[in-house]
């Protein structure tokens, strides 16, 4: 996050004068702290200062993280005149029949892999009623990380990713690449759904939460005006996401969890058994369950149209730990087979969780793909 | 695991069409009342706009060069030599790839409609590929020249998905046997899989129509099964795609399609690069 992009959260939290809530967005590392203010100049004080930190450190692990460096520029915008693409013919071997030994021969693939574990029960179709007043503070700072792709700049990550400590909720959103200012609405969803419960009581809450959102989008993306033909109808096709809420709160004597999503950004239940953790619960995407290119999402043309929407609920244990996670994060966790994967996941500090997040996507652990996840600890003194 | 690679800068993707150009491509398509070869520019037309579409990210940057698309024409001269060549006019291109950045700032024209006839309601609808037909149907040599993008391409990007060639054609071949080139094509590969060859069969046979078949049928004719011959199969990103569109696709269907009407070109298509939705 630069100050730039840093200036309008704060803007927002002096504005908001939000009450025990701190944004953590996106575009890099993020790791937050509680704002408790009820005056609005302390609170854009703390903002501001916490924000300088927050940029001082980011800075700091992406000198110390940061291994490719930027891409070449010949796969930037401007890799359009690469004149080794513009030149089929030159430089490798001919296709010709005749010389056939001048091809090299296809590497295949490695055999697929087999079978995931068994399908856990689907997803409850219904929302999941709790009393508001059941909502349980969060009692740990939770943890915030998100890196983009590699190639791109934090600018251009497209996860989003906020929590309200006070009121137990995590929002978590990945924008579709292929749409277009899908940054903007990340961002905008969990805005608007980060303090609005009913968001996640109902699809008509969440329904009106995105049109909120839609407007926000709008707003931050602008109207275009005389602009080039491609613009134009970005403009009008919109933007696409991914998107989970997940509150924790009181039910009956214990704690547990409730999540609203759309599409195939999850929330883990992770769980020491003494010798590793392993995952309890993972939701929407089960294990075993493939991440496909086409999951649901909630989109700007459309911001009530929630028809992909599901809903999914769990006890916690004593120590347990939920990651609210992007589908890069989510797919490598589900289907890892290296055993540090969750401990990395349930454990690991800011800094060396986006270290790993880096060097895995390069050895093709994960999907090159924006990697956002939200961490929430639960003590051992629970019960 | 082949196939996987998801579309970024780091990787994009190359996409090559090769389009029969013959003289009989000016006979109507199935399904809708204009030519074979209009019924191809249109929906490359769309294709293209779909897949800048999916390019552009913000007002204030030019669609990205996420994928590199080559239309190829392929026909004859009035002595039967091969014509083969690139369909798209980018300035500054000095080959047959251009990058969906440039597509984007240079079609052949915009083409002005208007939405319910409503004047207030213009919109534009961008061309880069116009119809052609005449001569014969060179097809060796229009995958030679698919051959030399994908070589050039597989050794610039070794680790993207690899490149796509989408063959359409409605007749045989008046070069010679394509099936030693279409295996030469196919055995190219980027460490996530080899080229993909799939072929669109415009022909109107008495053939049942077929769309990514896994089988040659009884019925078909020597060029419809030469084409299933060449076509690859399926990878499962694109097997998904055609399931979604309502395809019954089992596994081992290839990219290969029958007797295809004015739909089956768009389906086609569509499923074909469906590597597009791979940008997440």
């Amino acid at each position: 996050m630069n100050r730039s992009a840093a200036a309008p959260v704060a803007r927002d939290l002096a504005r908001d004068l939000a009450p025990a809530v701190v944004i953590a967005v996106v575009v890099s590392l993020v790791v937050t702290s509680q704002v408790s203010a009820a005056d609005g100049m302390l609170a854009l004080l703390v903002a501001v200062g916490l924000l300088a930190v927050v940029a001082a450190t980011f800075v700091a692990l992406r000198l110390e993280s940061d291994p490719a460096g930027e891409p070449a520029a010949s796969t930037g915008v401007g890799g359009a005149q690469d004149s080794g693409v513009g030149s089929a013919p030159l430089g490798g071997p001919t296709f010709m029949p005749a010389t056939g030994a001048a091809f090299a021969a296809g590497r295949p693939g490695p055999a697929a892999g087999a079978a995931g574990p068994a399908r856990w029960p689907a997803a409850p179709a219904k929302p999941i009623l709790w009393q508001r007043s059941a909502a349980l503070a969060l009692r740990h700072e939770p943890l915030a990380v998100s890196v983009p792709k590699l190639g791109n700049t934090d600018e251009e990550n497209e996860d989003a990713c906020a929590f309200d400590r006070a009121a137990g909720r995590v929002v978590v959103a990945d924008g579709a690449s292929s749409s277009f200012a899908s940054r903007e609405w990340s961002r905008a969803l969990c805005a608007e759904v980060l303090h609005d419960a009913a968001a996640v009581d109902s699809a008509g809450g969440l329904g009106a939460a995105a049109t909120r959102a839609a407007e926000r989008w709008r707003a931050a993306v602008g109207s275009g005006g005389d602009v080039a033909w491609w613009a134009k109808q970005g403009l009008e096709r919109g933007a696409f996401a991914t998107f989970i809420a997940v509150e924790v709160a009181r039910v009956g004597k214990k704690e547990g969890w409730r999540a609203a999503a759309v599409g195939d950004s999850c929330v883990l239940q992770l769980r020491h058994d003494g010798g590793a953790w392993q995952i309890v619960t993972s939701f929407p995407v089960q294990p075993g369950e493939e991440f496909t290119s086409h999951p649901d999402l909630l989109q700007t043309s459309a911001p009530d149209d929630v028809e992909g929407l599901r809903w999914a609920k769990g006890e916690l244990a004593a120590g347990d730990v939920l990651v609210v996670a992007t589908d890069a994060v989510s797919e490598w966790a589900l289907t890892s087979t290296d055993p540090r994967t969750l401990a990395l996941l349930a454990e690991a500090g800011p800094e060396e969780l986006a270290r790993e997040l880096v060097r895995r996507r390069e050895a093709d652990e994960i999907v090159n793909d924006d990697c956002t996840l939200v961490r929430i600890l639960t003590t051992p003194q629970l019960r | 695991m082949t196939y996987e690679r998801r579309v970024d800068r780091h990787n994009p993707s190359c996409l090559v069409f090769l389009v029969d150009q013959s003289a009989s491509m000016q006979e109507p398509i199935l399904g809708a009342p204009v030519s074979k070869a209009e019924a191809l520019a249109d929906q490359l037309n769309g294709l293209l706009y779909e897949l800048i579409q999916r390019c552009t990210k913000s007002l204030n940057e030019p669609p990205r060069p996420y994928f590199a698309i080559s239309v190829i024409g392929y026909r004859t001269d009035p002595k039967g030599q091969p014509i083969v060549g690139s369909v798209l006019q980018v300035p500054g291109a000095t080959g047959p790839l251009c990058w969906t950045t440039d597509l984007a700032n240079n079609p052949l024209r915009l083409n002005e409609h208007f939405r319910d006839g409503d004047p207030e309601q213009k919109f534009v609808v961008p061309v880069w590929v116009d119809a052609l037909a005449s001569g014969g149907t060179p097809v060796c040599a229009a995958i030679d020249q698919a051959g030399r993008i994908a070589r050039s391409w597989v050794d610039r990007y070794p680790d993207s998905f690899p490149p796509i060639v989408i063959n359409l054609s409605d007749g045989e071949s008046t070069d010679g046997d394509p099936t030693e080139w279409s295996t030469r094509l196919r055995s190219m590969a980027t460490s996530d899989g080899n080229v993909l060859f799939f072929n669109l069969d415009l022909s109107s046979s008495s053939a049942q129509p077929a769309l990514f078949p896994a089988a040659p049928q009884p019925d078909w004719n020597r060029f419809s099964r030469l084409m299933f011959d060449m076509s690859s199969p399926l990878p499962d990103v694109l097997l998904s795609a055609a399931q979604a569109q309502g395809f019954a696709a089992p596994p081992g269907a290839r990219g290969f399609g029958l007797n295809a009407d004015f739909r089956s070109v768009v389906t086609f298509l569509n499923v074909g690069t469906a590597i597009g939705h791979m940008l997440r």
